[in-house]
């Protein structure tokens, strides 16, 4: 017995690469439903968008890509889905992000829109890319339209007949709430766009950095946080809990994703907790071989 | 900001005086720069140096560029030719300045031809799986990885793990510790890596600012004792608390 | 050498100026800005005249479709006749300017008006047309789906007003004047300034006039000049990689088909990126789409999978408890990790409401609540007060360097 646990100590890489892959894989093949607790940084994040306000818009900083797509999309698409289900208008760009990320989130923009019937330009406006944070944050704050002189199409924001939306929108008193959506979302925004601290801020970022972000919650300058795809997982089960059948969770990734990561960090546990009890056995094993004379008994 | 910038102007004034009274505790990860070293010219490998995912305008850069100019040193005692990866255009001409110079001040110029300072690609994650595919091909013997770095760190470390190097790595990026303890020999941590080019250098200077440092530490940790004591006391938002009404605003 | 870096230091100072320019230096002179509460506005207009026709007024309210556009005539590079953008305070009486408004989307032609897709009622003044919102050309009969611009060409400025504004200062009515160079900043409750156009400031709107620093008019100079700069290295980089490659091709060194898929990888990208601009539904957006959805998406996807497996290879061999500190990091690391995860909610959930606190996923909470802030504080304390020390080395030019 002593002998097959200190194997454990030793286990082959590849070993733990086909476990892993095998149990990650288990619940797209089988699909498993399993109970959700929200958090607490979700659900203030939620209540705040929920908030309609009349003639703001809500901004969202859409900076990902598909390296961090595992969450930030499932995320990206929990806000849009809230936003047009509710019809509020959005606002949303990226800042010194991947040239592609406007593409990104415009594509889920446009998915979102075909199933509540929302059309661009009044429901809502991709402004594109921008760079220079975090004075640009500043900037934005100040003015929209003289940072974001088109849309990422190259409409001029001042055409109102084309962006109706944009009429009202000049600068961050006509934001309810930001969202930066980003892996690891930059906390100059909480300082920068709104130097009043009175708009709400929001991130959405990936599991890992989340840590950093928890004493800007403490101190009340972050409302509120999407963790990762457990947080697009809760965000998703609000949605559910609050609009019932007239959420259309088809395609959405949060939950979908969250059961092969569950399994995942359970293959994680079991290995660290095996590596443990192999380097345990191993010492036993030492310790009696160098009982009988360096022989195994 | 003021008054930290006095402080650290006033030990480096003291420690131009007298040198030897500054002291900085040993730092592991810096103390097995020659045992790296020293292990490629054992083996006749290559030395890596990946300076980080970021350009010159991110101080921690700026620190591994100073961790670079003494590592370069040393590898032209012993003759070791270096790698330097990079996913930042801007940083290529900047890392061969620096070593250049380095082997031009050891008295090894022609060290150069057989280093390489190599741009991979703008996207961090395919510059470090460009980084561990030439660990592997160029048979690496010592990787150093000092600077900023994001995600992607653990895709560097893992390669030189899996190619068999021995690593040394320093960042100021708290999520990417982590990783870089899990897969590294070496691991110079958070504030550590502002400290090497003072620790590796000596230089009097340089020690004075770190000592300047640590007591603006230890003048933000009075404050925050204080801070603390007089919460407990008085209790948050009480007018009284005139410590409170000092830092708001 | 001196040359070149005589030009890399000019080029630098140009990019920090627009930071300069941005933080240090403030919108308007101090000592010649007035403050007060907004009691009234007269908006900036324009009078101008075509021919022997009467004069038409112009007034600059709101942004959008109706703020009149100042075009001037000039001439480009090759001599070719061109309209020039301006501002109302580089046009003064006598000036020769085209003016335009729009563009309208027109729903429906009623009478000698149009109106358009929000519903607005648009009629010609004396000496205005229409012209075609896309190629300029003039049209003689508005019709539905059109989109349209108003404009009355080659007329003779007669006066500007850039309009005027009533402070209560101190109790007492003042009325200033704006001239070309008056900024007008719109002050928060908390004092923080924003510069807005006139008509957007309100009665009741705390007000700072005043003249504009000469610097505030070149921020978006400064802006552009990088961008300009930034264009340029792209463009040469492309040209120095192409030379490079194609040289490699023609010579059949060794590693030539390598080139073969720069070249390719060249082509692909400047069309996905050209076909980002086109028409949603058209072939271009499809082919950018499926490029940059389909394929970049899908290895980007997988290059970060990597490290998942990485990680938990990493996690079995490093984490191992031999301490009673790893022992406690390990425990904390288990509950974070289980608690964050269904399978937490559902080991603890049967305790009850009652006992919540025990439950996994607030224990993982409480985690990163209270010790994980508070040992973040202190680590960030500590890398900000590095980082500034380093920085102030650098800036005082105290760090040893190589050269």
């Amino acid at each position: 017995m002593l002998n097959l646990l200190a194997r454990l100590d030793v286990v082959q890489r590849k070993t733990i690469y086909i476990v892993l892959f095998v149990t990650a894989a288990i619940p797209f093949l089988v699909p498993i439903r399993m109970p959700l607790y929200i958090w607490k940084e979700t659900r203030n994040a939620f209540t705040i968008t929920s908030k309609r306000q009349p003639k703001k818009v809500v901004a969202i900083c859409s900076n990902w890509v598909p390296g961090s797509q595992s969450e930030n999309w499932a995320q990206y698409e929990a806000i849009v889905a809230q936003c047009m289900i509710t019809d509020t208008p959005f606002i949303v760009f990226a800042m010194d992000a991947d040239p592609m990320a406007p593409q990104f989130a415009e594509a889920i923009n446009l998915r979102q829109a075909r199933r509540y019937g929302r059309v661009y330009g009044r429901d809502w406006v991709n402004l594109g890319l921008t760079r220079g944070a975090p004075l640009t944050m500043g900037a934005i704050g100040r003015s929209v339209k003289a940072v974001f002189q088109s849309d990422f199409q190259h409409t001029p924001t001042q055409d109102f007949e084309k962006l109706p939306l944009m009429k009202d929108i000049r600068d961050v008193r006509d934001f309810s709430c930001l969202w930066v959506v980003d892996y690891q979302p930059d906390s100059n925004w909480v300082v920068f766009l709104d130097p009043t601290t009175k708009l709400p801020v929001l991130f959405a970022c990936a599991g890992i950095v989340s840590t950093g972000y928890y004493p800007y919650i403490s101190s009340g300058q972050l409302k509120g946080m999407m963790v990762g795809t457990r947080g697009a997982a809760e965000y998703e089960e609000l949605l559910r809990q609050t609009f019932g059948k007239a959420f259309d969770d088809s395609g959405m990734r949060g939950q979908k994703l969250l059961v092969p990561l569950a399994f995942g960090h359970l293959v994680i546990i079991f290995f660290v907790i095996a590596g443990n009890v192999g380097m345990v056995a191993k010492r036993r094993q030492k310790a009696v071989e160098t009982q009988y004379g360096g022989r195994r008994p | 900001m003021f008054v930290f910038s006095c402080i650290v102007l006033w030990k480096i004034s003291v420690a131009k005086r007298n040198p030897d009274k500054v002291y900085i505790r040993p730092i592991a990860g810096l103390k097995a720069i020659d045992e790296a070293v020293g292990r490629a010219a054992e083996l006749g490998g290559p030395i890596l140096f990946n300076p980080g995912t970021d350009d010159f305008t991110n101080i921690q850069s700026l620190a591994a560029l100073g961790v670079l100019e003494h590592v370069a040193k040393k590898c032209a005692v012993f003759g070791i030719p270096m790698i330097i990866t990079t996913c930042k255009p801007v940083m290529v001409p900047i890392c061969e300045d620096v070593i250049r110079s380095a082997f031009d001040e050891e008295g090894r110029p022609e060290l150069m031809h057989a280093s390489d300072v190599l741009f991979i690609a703008t996207a961090s994650d395919l510059a470090a799986l460009g980084a561990a595919a030439l660990m592997l091909d160029r048979k690496v013997s010592s990787v150093f990885l000092f600077g900023s770095y994001d995600y992607t760190s653990l895709l560097c470390s893992e390669g030189g793990k899996l190619a068999g190097c021995m690593q040394i790595a320093g960042t100021a990026d708290y999520y990417q510790i982590p990783f870089f303890i899990a897969s590294c020999d070496y691991v110079v941590m958070a504030e550590e890596l502002f400290a090497c080019a003072s620790y590796l250098s000596r230089d009097p200077v340089m020690m004075g600012s770190i000592a300047g440092q640590d007591y603006g530490k230890l003048i933000l940790f009075c404050l925050l004792a204080l801070g603390v004591v007089l919460s407990t006391i008085y209790g948050i938002g009480n007018p009284l608390n005139g410590f409170e009404r000092l830092f708001t605003y | 050498m001196k040359s070149t870096r005589a030009i890399t230091i000019g080029l630098t100072f140009v990019a920090g100026l627009y930071f300069i320019l941005d933080f240090i230096v403030p919108p308007t002179f101090p000592g010649a800005s007035f403050q007060g509460v907004v009691a009234t506005t007269t908006p900036a207009s324009m009078v101008v005249r075509s021919g022997t026709l009467p004069p038409v007024t112009y007034p600059f309210l709101g942004q959008g479709n109706m703020r009149p556009q100042i075009l001037l005539a000039e001439r480009d590079v090759e001599g070719l006749p061109k309209l020039t953008d301006v501002p109302l305070r580089q046009v003064g009486p006598g000036t020769l300017a085209t003016v335009r408004i729009g563009p309208f989307a027109v729903k429906s032609v009623d009478r000698a008006a149009v109106v358009t897709a929000v519903g607005m009622r648009v009629s010609l003044s004396p000496g205005q047309k229409w012209i075609e919102g896309a190629s300029n050309e003039p049209v003689a009969v508005p019709r539905p789906e059109m989109s349209l611009l108003i404009e009355q060409a080659d007329s003779r400025v007669v006066r500007t007003d850039p309009g005027s504004i009533e402070l209560i200062e101190n109790g007492k009515r003042v009325v200033h004047h704006l001239g070309n160079r008056t900024v007008v900043m719109k002050l928060s409750r908390y004092g923080a300034g924003s510069e807005v156009q006139l008509d957007e400031a309100k009665a009741g709107d705390t007000i700072q006039i005043g003249p504009a620093t000469f610097f505030a008019d070149n921020r978006d100079a400064a802006a552009q000049f990088n961008l300009v700069v930034t264009t340029m290295a792209f463009g040469i980089g492309l040209l120095s990689l192409g030379m490079v490659h194609s040289r490699i091709l023609i010579e059949r060194r060794p590693g030539w088909s390598l080139s073969v898929f720069f070249f390719a990888a060249v082509i692909l990208g400047v069309t996905t990126g050209i076909g980002k601009y086109a028409n949603s539904g058209s072939q271009m957006r499809a082919f950018s789409d499926f490029v940059v959805l389909r394929i970049i998406s899908s290895v980007s996807s997988a290059v970060f999978s990597l490290l998942a497996f990485y990680m938990a290879a990493a996690a079995y061999r490093a984490f191992r408890v031999r301490t009673g500190e790893a022992a406690l990091m390990m425990t904390s690391a288990l509950i974070v990790m289980i608690g964050q995860t269904p399978f937490g909610f559902y080991m603890t959930s049967w305790m009850g409401e009652r006992y919540s606190a025990l439950w996994l996923p607030n224990i993982a909470a409480w985690i990163f609540r209270v010790p994980n802030t508070a040992v973040f504080r202190g680590l960030v304390f500590g890398i900000m007060l590095g980082a500034i020390a380093t920085a102030l080395r650098y800036w005082l030019s105290m760090e040893r360097s190589a050269s």
